[in-house]
């Protein structure tokens, strides 16, 4: 090689590395936009104050781009920690695998699930501190992916709609899946949540969609079973509620006054039994919540699944609250095989007693009203809900009451 | 024209090479393996499938690209043909550029045919319906193992193969890992030199990151703007870093002795 190619080429070369610095420096915010983890964050990250730092032997992987498969290879993980029964491991995993690949849509919503529902006590009653954690794991979700509507519906109805029993919300969450392009399903089930939260006006207007929604998908595709399923469903669901309109549309001018008592009594260290009598017709169902008085509960920025050991709170609530029969209600409560989940460390507990009318049943709703607006009582009508009438009756308990 | 009979002769030695078919079979088998994770949903499934199968031809290619780079040079001298070859009208850089050549080559035929069963696997999984997309995720992982190989040969140029093979393994680490790279170098609270070291480390090390393109790829919800020009410029950085490194190992080359 003569002197003059060597130069050349070393001239070329010289040439040549600005250019790579110039094109990894427009390639690195490109790259930044769709490529998880990023920064020292590829191989440790934070949940609440506890780091985490991927199983050594998923690090190689991890750092030479393998994330997805690094992703998919511990929800195999997981998967069998479910079929086994071994529930302990499976947060801090679905932790890392959403870290790894904020993605993956089903990890986000069968953690979520798992945290709201599967940490529960020997009467397998969901600790309910866990709740905040699942919803605020479903959120994070919901910021990865917000054009997807799937874990909208999960926040919606295995949250809101399920678990916090609150229909109002459950509805914000749907109709934001429903926007996203949700199926025919969870547009029945937006219909369904207004129905309970007592707006009828727009669950006959939901039900109307759903009609609409699935007679276009048929004239698609008349073979559409979907379609064809949603049309019948929806059809006879209005029915149903332009009945039940009929039927009440009076109701407030025909009222009722409520009768309603509940008593607190102690049967041993930890164990209770709460008790009463009503005039709400058979099948309404009391809600019982017991927390620390003063309980709020915590906003979470970031998800984390450290709840506070300190706190009690059992909650009985939608179908799980004490069935009305006869006139009578009762439950006994016995907390003292679980100490993990009711540690009852504080001076005093506020327990809650309620009757709402939002999610009760047709039989009851036809006497007291979609919003409870039949319902007259002397003793304990709460209307801290707007437009809402509930029966509610607040006992303040000390902890000597209970231990 | 000498050029291309050395790659030709490259090709066919590389093949008979038992350990690249041992990664080549052993790559294609675990694609193959991940259709079985029946246990998922099959949405699951799929992005485990495919994400399985792109990380298993970007490894195998990765394998191979090193153990093929860093023996390509050293078994000529090791072996002293290299003495015949350059005894004939042959000229240095005809001979780095052939083997270089022929080691692509190889490379390309083994992601192919881990790319055949790939496909045919996510194909079957689909009812028969080819995802097409699949192959900008193969065409990355060509270019990144394509820069790995040029890597390689220009290290062993000056280095044994021993040495070659944790220079090259490093360099790809450091490479994959541009992502923390470059946010070491752009925090304030260290020392102007550090950020500096790493921002040398983020610029001059070939970054193997920029190809991992997987995720689009497995999840419809991700998408790349302007996908078209970004593919463009990683192909450009790699055929120009590429350039780099030959130049660069052909002028040692020229002034080494063998």
């Amino acid at each position: 090689m003569t002197r003059q190619t060597r130069i050349t080429l070393l001239c070329l070369l010289i040439i040549m590395l600005p250019i790579i610095v110039y094109l990894q420096a427009i390639i690195d915010p490109q790259r930044a936009q769709f490529q998880p983890g990023r920064g020292v964050a590829s191989v440790v990250t934070e949940v609440g104050s506890t780091p985490i730092v991927l199983p050594t032997q998923f690090i190689f992987g991890t750092v030479i781009g393998l994330r997805e498969v690094v992703a998919g290879m511990l929800w195999i993980r997981a998967n069998d920690f479910f079929h086994t029964g071994d529930y302990e491991p499976i947060i801090p995993l679905t932790r890392m695998i959403t870290w790894l690949d904020p993605h993956q849509l089903t990890v986000y919503s069968v953690g979520a699930w798992h945290l709201a529902y599967n940490f529960v006590d020997i009467a397998e009653r969901a600790d309910r501190r866990y709740l905040i954690p699942g919803m605020a794991f479903l959120e994070e979700g919901i910021r990865n992916n917000p054009t997807f509507w799937d874990l909208y519906f999960e926040m919606g109805f295995t949250m809101y709609f399920n678990k916090v029993i609150d229909y109002n919300q459950a509805a914000v969450w749907l109709r934001k899946a429903q926007e996203r392009g949700a199926p025919g399903r969870v547009q029945r089930t937006l219909a369904h949540a207004l129905d309970k939260a007592g707006r009828v006006e727009e669950c006959i207007a939901q039900w109307r969609y759903c009609i609409r929604d699935a007679e276009r998908r048929l004239r698609k595709n008349p073979n559409d079973r979907d379609a064809q399923y949603d049309l019948a469903v929806s059809k006879r669901n209005l029915d149903g509620v332009l009945i039940h309109q009929e039927d009440r549309k009076d109701i407030a001018k025909r009222p009722v006054d409520i009768v309603f008592e509940a008593k607190f009594e102690r049967l041993g260290p930890k164990r209770f039994r709460i008790s009463g009598y009503t005039n709400l017709p058979d099948g309404a169902r009391i809600d019982v919540t017991l927390a620390d008085k003063g309980y709020k509960e915590p906003v979470l920025k970031e998800f984390t699944w450290e709840v506070d050991p300190r706190v009690t709170l059992l909650y009985d609530i939608g179908l799980h609250g004490m069935l009305v029969q006869n006139g009578r209600f009762e439950r006994q409560f016995d907390l003292s095989r679980d100490p993990k989940q009711y540690p009852l460390v504080s001076p005093e507990y506020e327990l809650a007693l309620t009757f709402t009318p939002l999610g009760a049943p047709d039989e009851v709703l036809d006497v007291v009203g979609w919003r409870g607006e039949a319902m007259r009582a002397k003793k304990y009508l709460d209307t801290s809900i707007e437009g809402v009438r509930r029966i509610r009756k607040v006992i303040i308990l000390k902890r000597e009451d209970i231990i | 024209m000498s050029t291309l009979v050395i790659a030709k002769a490259t090709f066919g030695e590389a093949w008979r090479k038992k350990i690249l078919n041992i990664f080549l079979l052993a790559a294609i088998g675990l694609i193959a393996f991940s259709v079985s994770f029946a246990f998922f949903s099959p949405g699951e499934q799929m992005v485990l499938i495919k994400s399985m199968g792109l990380g298993v031809i970007a490894i195998g290619g990765t394998f191979i690209a090193i153990i093929m780079g860093i023996t390509l040079i050293p078994a000529e001298i090791e072996k002293r043909t290299i003495y015949t070859i350059l005894s004939k009208p042959v000229k240095r850089h005809e001979f780095l550029l052939g083997k270089f050549l022929g080691g692509v080559f190889t490379l390309l035929v083994n992601i192919t045919l881990m790319s055949v069963v790939f496909m045919a696997m996510v194909a079957w999984k689909a009812e028969w319906h080819v995802d097409w997309a699949l192959l900008k995720g193969i065409l990355m992982i060509f270019f990144q193992v394509l820069m790995l190989i040029a890597v390689s040969v220009f290290c062993s140029v000056f280095a044994t193969p021993v040495v070659n093979f944790f220079l090259s393994s490093a360099a790809y680490i450091i490479g994959s890992l541009s992502a923390v790279t470059m946010s070491l170098s752009r925090l304030p609270e260290k020392h102007p030199i550090v950020r500096g070291f790493w921002w040398l480390l983020h610029y001059l090390v070939p970054n193997f990151a920029n190809f991992f393109t997987q995720n689009p790829l497995i999840h419809p919800e991700v998408v790349i703007k302007n996908e078209l020009i970004y593919y463009a410029e990683n192909i450009l950085y790699a055929l120009i870093y590429t350039s780099a490194l030959l130049i660069g190992a052909i002028l040692l080359f020229e002034r080494r002795e063998v």
